[in-house]
Parts: structure tokens; C-alpha cells; sequence
């Protein structure tokens, strides 16, 4: 079971995005904050990270480019109300860019692709 | 199958919306989606945007209305209720439809709710949202770009303008300096800017300049005169019109100046006065000839009744010969000069030998032996005589000589002499009976001498007085003209036959001295023989042009006994006019720097033109060039509107020369000063620039003055004939640096004066001067409309700042709206894949609470855009902050904070808005104890503030207090340290105390607490008595 790690200071979204993930058949984990997120990737790296920009403290784009400092394997989706973060460059070392939307199928379809994608790369063979 | 009404409402709603939303995305994907989004948003306008706003509501709207339940009824409702969907409305639309769906979907008859509701829904959210930030930005855009181009346009003037312009902060120094500024110093604008302001100007100007500067900091505007110190090491003169520049509380910032150059004018100035003096000069030498003359001419009239006297000598040495049987006689008179004598007289037997006008010198032979000593002498035998010579040999034959002196008292004019052919003929009677007649001729000969040299004199004298440039005039006591000299009758347009020996009064019956007060001074000077000189009398001339003399009347003594009264005239209207002319251009150019007002001003030197003395035309009328349209305009026109009125005024005006404020009175005492007859006509000339032929527009092309006759009557436009009705007029461009900005028109037609060459002139240089004043009027008055626009700008920048926020918001907003949309559907389409019990309580309770979040953002947001109309009343403040108090208690418990209040006695009522208030104070007061998690003293204080007339109220916190850095940020709205919220209720917050004319400052230290400082002007109730 692929482990995703939530980073969204907005608690109800973070549920939302809970409830959905484990219909989905993955194990999911919630944090608040970059910082946490941060810490979570150094000392129990998940699966993938659906990491949200704006965030007190640190945003999610600072915190991207930390968390490749840390681990550059790490697949990334940038999930985010406002599309225009898209022109910021930093951005696009995520692996995917998933607006924000009631409608999840994107976000899920997102998940998918990337780790099939990142399965792929890890057993080319398979 | 049996649907349930809720289903087939939004069954119906749907399919409505998709075509809808088909039609209405393909419409936007055309307008919007296609175009480059930078294109798109110059070119849609807002209403455009607005519009299709209203018509997304409309079709909502209808479409509702066929529905027939419970949602649908309310949603009609509210569009009904919603009059006109401004942003406003449409916002309060949303949030009633969500809550519709919202009740729809949780209503007990729910059961299986239709998905597309949300898409609906989404579609709608995002669409309102789009447009809104359309129409935002697009307003916000348009503004900017109307301030960038209005403020460059300001800059440009400045920079380029004629005059130069410094700007100098509060402690001096100047921080503006414009090219002009460099042409007139000499200095670059880069070495000048950061010095004192001082070291522009000479050493002696400096105590000027810091008077000036004091009264700039007591916010005083002044023009005055100063010299600046080029960079040469020259005074260059300039005119300084400063004014002061300060803040929105009054504290002085610093101020600004324009600086005109005047050292052509002060050289004008003084090459005018210099001209001025010697004039005067000139006509003082003059006056003292004149003086002179009539003193040659009294002792000429004196002695005009002698006879003859070689007629007399003649008789008198014919008779002697004759009865006295001499050999020959004859007459001598010393003529003093010469020391010789000229025989005047002879008679006898050598007659054809003496040549005529003998001379012989004084002291030679017996004559002359005789007119030297003053002693008779009698020679009986003339032969033995020393002293006796022969002045021709025939004398020879005379043997006996007696001659004797003529002479009065000690005074020898002459002498007598007989010549006899026999030795001692002559006794003692001889002697004293030649002397006898000698002393009786001696009257005559001193009558004679008189006699000639008065007449030589007079020769002269009346030549002179004839040619002198001096109008002179000769009356008895009876006011009969004896002699008028050839200037006085060309003076007056008169021939000698019309005046000498005739009355005054009859040939004259303007002049001066027929007037009782001429009567007067007259018969003074008669009496008295006392001169009398008369100064600036003003005679009317029968045509339009009174002149200005000073007359010298003086008594002249004639031998007849009558005496006469010497009348010396001398004009001085062209000095008067001079000395007119230039103070009323000093005064043009000086006083009418403050005149703003351009049709004060065209008045004013039309009325130059006019008035008086002055330059004396008739009429004026003033054309000003518009450039963008490429024509001459007829502004203004000054002068009489027919040949009554021009009577009228000149004889009321005989001699004004009213000064520019006099005229300026004149034309402030008017109900319509510029609303003449003359005024309309001239405003229908619209002459185009590039007319080859018509002469005003060649005036102004060519800079050049034209004196128009019936000649070019093909040159005058029809506009110009119907409110002139002359050919006769003068043309003068205003011109200021080689470019012509109008023309002066100006005529004599009721006067009928011809226009003469010097009056030509005369308007010419006066058309620079006004031409001057105009421009710099002009540029003042620019430089007004520029301020004001500015200040304008800045009103727009305020509001355009504020719909800025709204474009930024549509960053900011997405965040804070997508996110609660995103957990509404999210959770909507949760429950609907997986409606279990828990799930829906769940996604129940969340969905509300994002509601309430989109709602309170909402109401954020457009308390900010649309502040409410302020409804202030009186209002004791201490009660509102104890019912504030009441408010948030509730908040307060529980948190560890102790709450203090200190109000000041004696408080006035301050007139405030108290809904808006409140909300400002419980919103302080809530940031207040939040900013003290762990408790803390919260502190209110009330106090009134004399000296600054208002009244104060301190919010203290001891909580966390708030960094420096972000200080300045926090009344900026979206501001926000917290998590939650909009950031904008400290914004709201200054702009409620901000529209009160109240200031809201923040006082903190980390780590200490912050005070937030509210001050409110007082209203000047009091509290005592009055309602509350």
C-alpha cells in the first residue's frame, strides 16, 4: 500500500483529501504546515507528497525545493488554489501541478500517473 | 418512474444551464479565450463585462421563476429584490444559491442528489469570479493609465516650461531645479540640486530670501524681486513667485517658485527712464530760452514807439548849417562796440567828399579828441592844431573848427562838428549854443542806439520766437491775441489771420485761458506782474486726444503802457503719455502677475489700449491663436459701441490715466464687464491661421504689425468688417519668444484721429509687454489647472488603488474562495459516491462551516470597495466604548485579561458614525486580547486633546507586540499575521477613522504589547445639556 503524505493547512480540505485518498486504496497522512512536511520526508519519507503553496510560515514552494535538497526522489504534486504559481519556475521541479477543484479526479488521476511513472523508472525491467 | 419536484427542478436547471453556459462559454472563449490576455483586458470595458453579468442573472432568473418550489422561490426572490446585479448584488446571489443547493441537497426529501448541480454550480462561481476580476482590473488599468499619462504630461511642463521652477524641501535645500532654471543660473541641475537655496542668489538678496522663506513656513504665497548669482559671478534680476507646500496635517514640506528672468525688462525699465530724464531735460532748456526771449522781446516792445533818429540827425545838421552860415556840419555817433565814429549826418560845402558812413576811431583828430575827453573844443586856427588831422586833403581849406560832445551825464555818445574857412570866427556862444543842441540830440542818439539795437533785436527775437518749438502767444489785458508764434498756429491748426488782433475767445474758445480759471491766473499775473507758472492742464483738443500742457504766463511791459501777457505753452501729453505708458507697463507686468483670471487680464490691457492718455485708440479687440485648431480667436473686445457712447466716455473721462487696479476696480464693479457689444462681435472672428490673404492671420505668421486702409479691404475677414465696420484699424501680433499667441486689433473710428506712426510703435511695444503678462498668466494658470489636476489624479489614484486591491484580490481571492469550493464539492461528491450516515454528517458540518468562510469574506470584501455612506451624530464616546466593552465581555472570559477603562471628564460629543465605530473599536479590541494568548492587561483610555482639537482614544495591549518591519504594512489591506481571516479589518478600520477626518497611528514594542492611538476631531459640542 503506497503511503501519500497531505501537507494543507486547511483542516477540512486535508479531510477531504483523506477521506478520498484511503477510498482510493492509499495509506494517507496528514500534516498542517511545510515544516512538518519537511520532517516527515527526513525521517519517514512517504510515497509521494501532495504538498499546498500557501501556507503560514513556509510555502510549498520553499518547501519543495528543501525537500528535493533532501530527496530528490520524491514524488512531488504542487496542489494549489491559484494557477498562476505555474509561471514561477520553482514550481516546475514538482512533479505534477494539480489545481485545486472539487472535483478529485484530476488530483487522482495525478497520483496515479506519477507513480506508475516512478514504479517505471525504479524496475525498468518490470 | 415518479421523480420527486427537487429533482426535476434542478433537472430542469441544468439542462438550461448547459446550453446556457455552452452559449454564454463560447461567447467568452471568443472574446476571452482567444485573444491574448494582456489584448483582452484593454479592450474589454467594464460595462461590456458587467453586462454580461446581468444577462447570467436574467437567465437565471427566468428560468428559476418556472420552478415551483421552495428553492426556487427564494432564489426569485432575491432576483427580484435585486435591482441592479452590480457586483454587490451578485455576490449576495451566490451565496443564496449555494445555500438553496445546500438545502436542497440536505433536505429529509433528498435522496439522490443530481451531480451536475455542482458543476452548475462551480460554472457559476468560476464565471463570477472571472468577470468580476475583469472588470476590476480592467477599470483599475484604465485608471493607471490615465495617471501615468497625466503625470508625465505634469513633468513635461515643468521641466520645459518659459519660466524657470525650484522646489526646496523644509530645511532649504533645493530638490527641484528646471531647465529653464539652468539657462537662467547658468548652473547644471545636477550641482544645484542638495544645495541650500541660498547659494543661488547675490550676498544682498539673501536676507530677502530668508524673510521670504519665513513666510513660506507661515504658509504664505508672495511674489517678490531677487538677484541670482550666476554661474558667471553676474546678478542676473529675477521675480520669485513662491508658495508653500505642506502636508495633509499642515507641517511644512518645503516649497516651491517660479522664476521669471526681468533683467530685459529692468533694462527697459531703465533705458525708459533714462529717455524719460531727458526729455524732461530737453524741454527744461527750452523753457529757459523761452524765458529769455520774452525778456529780449519786453525791451523790444519797449521800443517800438521811437521815430527815426538818422531822419532827426539830418534835420538837425541841415538846420545848424543853414543858421548858423557854417562851412560844413556833421554828425558823429560812437558806436561803442568798435570804439569808432560813424558819421550819421553831414551837411554843407565837403558833403560830396565824406564818404558815406565815415568812420574815424576814438581818440584820433579834434572829434575824436573831442568824444574822448567829453570836453568842447574850439580851434581858431585849426592850421596850428596838434590834433587836428586831414581826412581828405579839401579840409585843408577850412581854417577854424568847433566841436562838441553829445552826450547824457558822464555818458559820451557822440559829437558835433563845424568846420569854418576863417580863422577865429567861433566865440564862447557858439560853443554853448552847439552844446545846447548837442545835449538835445544827445536823447535822440541815446533813443536811436536803443532804438536799433531793439529792433535788431527784435529782428532776432521774433525770428526765434517764430521757429522756437515752443507754442507762444501774446494777449492784452482784453484777451486780444497780439502775436501767436508759427509753432502755436501749426499747434492749433490755425492761420495767423484767424488769430492775431481777434479775441481769444472767438478764435479760441477752447483755450485755456478763456476759462474762468485761465481768466483768473491771468488777471494775477497782470496785476501782480508776478509769473505764473501753470503744470499738467488738461484742454480738450475738439478731437478725441485731450493733451496735457503746462503753461508760463508772464507780464511783458510795453512802452505803449498797456502791458501784455506773455503765454507759453508747452505740451507735455507726449512725456505724460510716456511717463503713462511706462508705468502702466511696470504695472503690467508686475501687477499682472496675479491676475489668473484671463478675461481680468485681456480687460485689463485692452482697457491700456483704451483708457485715457494712454495709448489712446478707440477701440481694441483682443484674438488669441488656438493652436489645435489651427485658428485666431476673437476673445474679447474693449471701447464704445457707437459714437454717443464715445462722447459720453471722453467727456467724462477728459483726463484719467486710471492705473491698472483702477481698471481692474472698473472691471470688478461690472455685472458683465466683457458682455459689451464690441465683446460679441469680436467673439465671432475665427480667422484660420494659414489664410494666405487675411491680414490677422499674417500678423501673426509673420509677426509683423500692419496699419490697414480701405487698400486691403479684401484682406479683412467678413467677422472682423461686422464688428469693426472700419478699413482703418492697426494690427499688432503678441508675441513671446518668436512666437505670436494673438494679435491686438485696434481703431479710431469715432474719434476719426488718423493712427500715426508713433501711436503704431507705441502699441507695438505695449503688445510685447502684454504679451508677456498673457504668457506668464497663462503659464500660472496652467500650472493651476496642472495642480489641481494632480490633485485630481491623486483622488483617482486613491480610487483606483482601492479597485487595485480588487485585482490583486483576484490572486488572493482564488485562494481564499477555491479552497472552500473545492471542500464543498469535494465532500458533496464524497457523500454522493458513498452516502453513509457518518460520512454525511461530516461532510454536513464542513460544508456549513466553509459557507460561513465565503461568507464573512464576502462581507469583508465589499465593506472595503463600497464603504457605507457615514451617517455621523453626536455621540458621547464614553458610552460607546462601555457598551463595546458590553459586547466582547463574552470574548474576554476565560483568557486571563483584565480589563481597564479611563475616560477623561468634561469630554465634548464628537460627531461619528456610531455603527461604523463600533465595528472599528470591537474589531481593535478583538485584535487587542487575541494578541494575548496567555492573558494580559487590556487597557482603554479616553482623553481629550486641546491642543490638537480632538479627542483621543489609546487601546493598550501587553501581549506579544508587533516587529517593526511590519508595521508600516498593517493597515494595508490582505495584510494579516493570522492564518484565518481577510487582512482587511485594521483596512477597514482606517478607512471608516479616515473618512470621520480622524488619523488611526499604532504605537508597539516586541515583546511589551502595542497601543493603537484613534483621534477624532472635536465638533465643538459640549457635553453638558446637550441630548445624547
Amino acid at each position: 500500500m503506497k503511503t501519500i503524505l497531505i501537507a494543507d493547512d486547511d483542516h477540512n480540505l486535508a479531510l477531504l483529501y483523506e477521506q478520498e485518498l484511503i477510498d482510493e486504496g492509499y495509506k494517507v497522512d496528514v500534516v498542517h504546515d511545510a515544516r512538518a512536511a519537511i520532517n516527515r520526508v527526513q525521517n519517514d519519507p512517504p510515497d509521494l507528497l501532495v504538498l499546498d503553496i500557501r501556507m503560514p510560515g513556509m510555502d510549498g514552494i520553499d518547501a519543495l525545493n528543501r525537500i528535493l535538497g533532501i530527496n530528490n526522489r520524491l514524488p512531488v504534486i504542487l496542489n494549489t488554489a491559484y494557477s498562476n504559481h505555474k509561471d514561477n519556475y520553482l514550481t516546475w521541479s514538482a512533479d505534477a501541478y494539480v489545481v485545486k477543484s472539487s472535483d478529485l479526479s484530476e488530483l487522482k488521476q495525478a497520483i496515479r500517473d506519477v507513480l506508475s511513472k516512478r514504479a517505471a523508472e525504479d524496475n525498468p525491467n518490470g | 418512474m415518479t421523480q420527486t419536484p427537487t429533482t426535476s427542478v434542478w433537472q430542469t436547471l441544468y439542462q438550461v444551464f448547459t446550453t446556457q453556459r455552452t452559449q454564454l462559454l463560447n461567447t467568452w472563449k471568443k472574446r476571452i479565450g482567444e485573444t491574448p490576455v494582456l489584448q483582452l483586458r484593454e479592450d474589454i470595458d467594464a460595462a461590456t463585462a458587467e453586462g454580461m453579468l446581468e444577462t447570467f442573472y436574467n437567465l437565471i432568473a427566468d428560468q428559476v421563476v418556472l420552478c415551483n418550489d421552495y428553492a426556487s422561490l427564494r432564489m426569485r426572490i432575491l432576483a427580484e429584490e435585486i435591482s441592479a446585479f452590480t457586483p454587490d448584488a451578485a455576490g449576495r446571489l451566490l451565496i443564496a444559491l449555494k445555500k438553496a443547493v445546500i438545502d436542497v441537497l440536505f433536505g429529509t426529501e433528498i435522496q439522490n442528489p443530481n451531480t451536475e448541480a455542482f458543476h452548475i454550480e462551480t460554472v457559476m462561481d468560476e464565471m463570477l469570479l472571472r468577470i468580476l476580476a475583469y472588470c476590476h482590473e480592467t477599470r483599475y488599468r484604465a485608471h493607471l493609465r490615465n495617471l501615468q499619462t497625466s503625470e508625465t504630461r505634469f513633468r513635461t511642463l515643468i521641466e520645459t516650461m518659459n519660466e524657470g521652477f525650484t522646489a526646496i524641501d523644509a530645511n532649504d535645500h533645493l530638490i527641484f531645479f528646471n531647465q529653464r532654471m539652468e539657462t537662467i543660473s547658468g548652473f547644471r541641475k545636477d550641482d544645484m540640486i542638495g544645495r541650500p537655496v541660498g547659494d543661488l542668489y547675490m550676498p544682498e538678496s539673501k536676507e530677502i530670501l530668508s524673510q521670504q522663506l519665513q513666510r513660506r513656513r507661515l504658509n504664505e504665497s508672495s511674489t517678490y524681486q531677487l538677484q541670482i548669482h550666476n554661474k558667471q559671478g553676474n546678478p542676473v534680476p529675477v521675480r520669485v513667485s513662491g508658495a508653500p507646500l505642506h502636508d495633509n496635517q499642515g507641517a511644512y514640506l518645503g516649497s516651491f517658485a517660479v522664476i521669471t528672468d526681468i533683467s530685459e525688462q529692468v533694462l527697459a525699465e531703465k533705458i525708459l527712464r533714462q529717455s524719460k530724464d531727458e526729455i524732461a531735460h530737453l524741454l527744461e532748456s527750452e523753457k529757459r530760452r523761452a524765458t529769455h526771449f520774452a525778456t529780449i522781446n519786453r525791451v523790444a516792445q519797449m521800443a517800438l514807439s521811437t521815430l527815426d533818429p538818422d531822419e532827426i540827425f539830418r534835420r538837425v545838421v541841415h538846420e545848424v548849417q543853414e543858421s548858423f552860415g557854417y562851412q560844413h556840419v556833421s554828425l558823429y555817433v560812437l558806436e561803442t562796440n568798435t570804439e569808432q565814429m560813424v558819421m550819421r549826418a553831414r551837411a554843407g560845402q565837403y558833403t560830396s567828399n565824406f564818404p558815406e558812413g565815415y568812420r574815424q576811431p576814438v581818440g584820433t583828430g579834434i572829434v575824436g579828441n573831442v568824444v574822448a575827453s567829453g570836453n568842447p573844443l574850439l580851434a581858431n586856427d585849426v592850421s596850428t592844431d596838434p590834433r587836428r588831422i586831414l581826412a581828405f586833403p579839401e579840409e585843408s581849406n577850412s581854417n577854424a573848427e568847433l566841436c562838441v560832445p553829445i552826450k547824457t551825464g558822464d555818458h559820451i555818445l557822440g559829437a558835433i562838428d563845424v568846420l569854418s574857412r576863417e580863422k577865429g570866427v567861433f566865440d564862447q556862444t557858439d560853443v554853448h549854443s552847439l552844446q545846447v543842441l548837442a545835449d538835445q540830440l544827445a536823447w535822440v542818439i541815446h533813443n536811436a542806439r536803443l532804438y536799433q539795437e531793439t529792433r535788431e533785436l527784435k529782428e532776432f527775437s521774433e525770428q526765434v520766437l517764430q521757429t522756437i518749438p515752443l507754442p507762444l502767444l501774446l494777449v492784452n489785458k482784453d484777451l486780444n491775441v497780439v502775436f501767436a508764434n508759427t509753432t502755436y498756429l501749426t499747434y492749433h491748426d490755425l492761420t495767423a489771420q484767424q488769430v492775431l488782433n481777434k479775441p481769444l475767445v472767438q478764435s479760441r474758445p477752447s483755450a485755456y485761458l478763456v476759462t474762468p480759471e485761465g481768466r483768473s491766473v491771468l488777471a494775477s499775473v497782470f496785476e501782480t506782474g508776478q509769473s505764473s507758472h501753470l503744470k499738467s492742464i488738461s484742454v480738450p483738443t475738439g478731437t478725441y486726444r485731450n493733451r496735457v500742457i503746462d503753461l508760463l504766463v508772464t507780464r511783458l511791459e510795453t512802452a505803449q503802457g498797456s502791458p501784455l501777457a506773455l503765454v507759453v505753452i508747452e505740451d507735455i501729453t507726449e512725456s505724460v503719455e510716456r511717463a503713462y505708458e511706462s508705468s502702466l507697463l511696470r504695472q503690467i507686468s508686475q501687477t499682472m502677475q496675479g491676475i489668473l483670471d484671463s478675461d481680468r487680464l485681456l480687460y485689463a490691457i485692452l482697457t491700456c489700449v483704451t483708457a485715457g492718455t494712454g495709448l489712446g485708440f478707440n477701440r481694441a479687440i483682443m484674438l488669441q491663436v488656438d493652436s489645435e485648431k489651427n485658428i485666431l480667436e476673437g476673445k474679447m473686445g474693449v471701447g464704445p459701441a457707437n459714437q454717443a457712447e464715445a462722447s459720453r466716455i471722453w467727456s467724462e473721462l477728459a483726463l484719467q490715466n486710471p492705473s491698472v487696479e483702477d481698471i481692474l476696480v472698473t472691471y470688478d464693479s461690472q455685472k458683465t464687464p466683457t458682455n459689451s457689444t464690441l465683446s460679441r462681435a469680436a467673439e465671432h472672428i475665427h480667422v484660420l491661421l494659414d489664410d494666405p490673404d487675411d491680414v490677422l492671420a499674417k500678423a501673426v505668421r509673420e509677426r509683423r504689425t500692419y496699419t490697414v486702409t480701405e487698400e486691403d479691404a479684401l484682406s479683412i475677414s467678413p467677422a472682423l468688417w461686422a464688428a469693426l465696420g472700419t478699413h482703418h484699424f492697426v494690427v499688432t501680433p503678441l508675441v513671446v519668444q518668436d512666437r505670436a499667441m494673438g494679435v491686438i486689433v485696434a481703431d479710431n473710428l469715432y474719434s476719426g484721429a488718423p493712427i500715426t506712426a508713433d501711436s503704431v510703435e507705441m502699441l507695438r511695444a505695449f503688445a510685447g509687454h502684454a504679451a508677456l503678462a498673457l504668457e506668464n498668466a497663462g503659464l500660472y494658470r496652467q500650472l493651476e489647472e496642472k495642480i489641481a489636476e494632480l490633485e485630481r489624479t491623486q483622488e483617482e489614484l486613491v480610487q483606483s488603488e482601492r479597485l487595485a486591491v480588487i485585482g490583486e484580490l483576484s490572486a488572493q481571492i482564488a485562494h481564499e474562495i477555491r479552497n472552500p469550493l473545492a471542500i464543498i464539492g469535494g465532500f458533496a461528491r464524497s457523500m454522493q459516491r458513498r452516502p453513509d450516515p457518518e460520512r454525511i454528517q461530516t461532510a454536513a458540518r464542513v460544508i456549513g462551516e466553509e459557507v460561513g468562510r465565503l461568507e464573512v469574506l464576502l462581507t469583508d470584501i465589499l465593506n472595503y470597495t463600497r464603504p457605507r455612506q457615514l451617517t455621523p451624530q453626536p455621540t458621547d464616546l464614553s458610552n460607546l466604548i462601555e457598551e463595546v466593552h458590553h459586547l466582547i465581555a463574552e470574548g474576554l472570559q476565560g483568557r486571563g485579561i483584565h480589563y481597564n477603562q479611563q475616560v477623561d471628564a468634561g469630554l465634548p460629543l464628537v460627531s461619528i458614525d456610531v455603527d461604523q465605530f463600533k465595528q472599528v473599536l470591537i474589531n481593535l479590541l478583538k485584535n487587542a486580547y487575541q494578541a494575548m494568548p496567555e492573558g494580559g492587561e487590556l487597557a482603554v483610555f479616553l482623553r481629550l486633546r486641546p491642543e490638537n482639537q480632538c479627542i483621543e482614544i489609546e487601546i493598550k495591549d501587553t501581549g506579544e507586540g508587533i516587529p517593526l518591519e511590519i508595521q508600516g504594512k498593517l493597515f494595508s489591506p490582505y495584510f494579516t499575521t493570522k492564518t484565518t481571516g481577510t487582512g482587511l479589518g485594521l483596512a477597514i478600520s482606517k478607512q471608516i477613522i479616515d473618512r470621520h477626518g480622524g488619523n488611526i497611528t499604532l504605537e508597539s514594542q516586541k515583546g511589551a504589547g502595542t497601543s493603537v492611538f484613534i483621534r477624532i476631531p472635536q465638533t465643538g459640542v459640549q457635553s453638558e445639556g446637550a441630548p445624547s
